[in-house]
């Protein structure tokens, strides 16, 4: 193999690990998760895996009805990142929705 | 002595309070700020001032005053950037931002579950707020976080 195929296919390796990964921190108001930096999870695993991580980490009770987003745009935990359109390093806004009332 | 009861249980009650809100505004970081377009202008004690800032959006400031905080919700004021009082509010935000007169402060005000405004508007005087005080979405960061998430869904 010559060497700039096999860096070619070095380069192909590299790219094909970086998009079966993607880099994730959860932000909350109780803290991040992970405390610093970001966890490289796989790309095919749900979004709700790593949330359930952080309430534990982070000691949330009653999230059942948190809302998450990235970038502003609501996320489905029940599916994966890819299914979210998402990739690279990501940061998820997770908590409460908007609140009751309202009416007064 | 009645008095010196009530004046020390007094007391106690500003320690506790101060310390569950210092334990709770304590694990807002300037990560948090950056990620999600959140400005601390003061997080002293009682006094919980935050702006919300996006791009293309109009910008909200929101003044907590966290008295008493949590046998009784903050008393949320509506400000302008420069900390001034709102007296009208930016368009096309949601109900929560409600643009009054309250009665009691003849202002604009937050109409939401988690404000003083709302618990002690005539509309709102049996939703009381002992229902809601224990729960994690009413924390300081829970009751932020639904402002904002208000905020955001507004088209203003």
């Amino acid at each position: 193999m010559t060497v700039d195929k096999h860096e070619k296919n070095h380069e192909s390796e590299q790219s094909h690990e970086r998009a079966e990964f993607i880099e994730v921190a959860v932000s909350t108001t109780s803290g991040f998760f992970p405390n610093e930096g970001y966890e490289r999870v796989p790309i095919h695993q749900k979004v709700k895996v790593h949330l359930s991580q952080a309430a534990k980490a982070l000691g949330l009770v009653g999230t059942d009805d948190w809302i998450a987003s990235v970038d502003k745009r609501p996320i489905t935990p029940d599916s994966n990142y890819e299914q979210n359109n998402l990739s690279g390093v990501i940061e998820i806004d997770w908590g409460p929705s908007e609140g009751g009332g309202g009416n007064a | 002595m009645i008095g010196g009861q009530a004046k020390g249980a007094g007391v106690m009650h500003e320690l506790a309070s101060r310390a569950l809100y210092e334990e709770e505004v304590g694990k807002f970081s300037s990560r948090l700020e950056q990620s999600r377009g959140w400005q601390f202008h003061l997080t002293e004690y009682p006094v919980l001032d935050v702006s919300f800032t996006a791009e293309g959006r109009t910008a909200i400031r929101l003044r907590l005053n966290c008295v008493d905080w949590d046998e009784k919700p903050p008393s949320i004021e509506l400000l302008n950037l420069d900390g001034t009082p709102l007296t009208a509010l930016p368009p096309n935000l949601t109900a929560v931002f409600n643009p009054g007169p309250h009665p009691q402060t003849s202002r604009p005000f937050i109409c939401m579950r988690g404000s003083r405004e709302y618990h002690i508007h005539p509309s709102h005087l049996t939703d009381l707020w002992e229902n809601y005080r224990h729960q994690t979405d009413n924390m300081l960061g829970g009751l932020l976080t639904q402002l904002w998430h208000a905020w955001l869904k507004g088209n203003a």
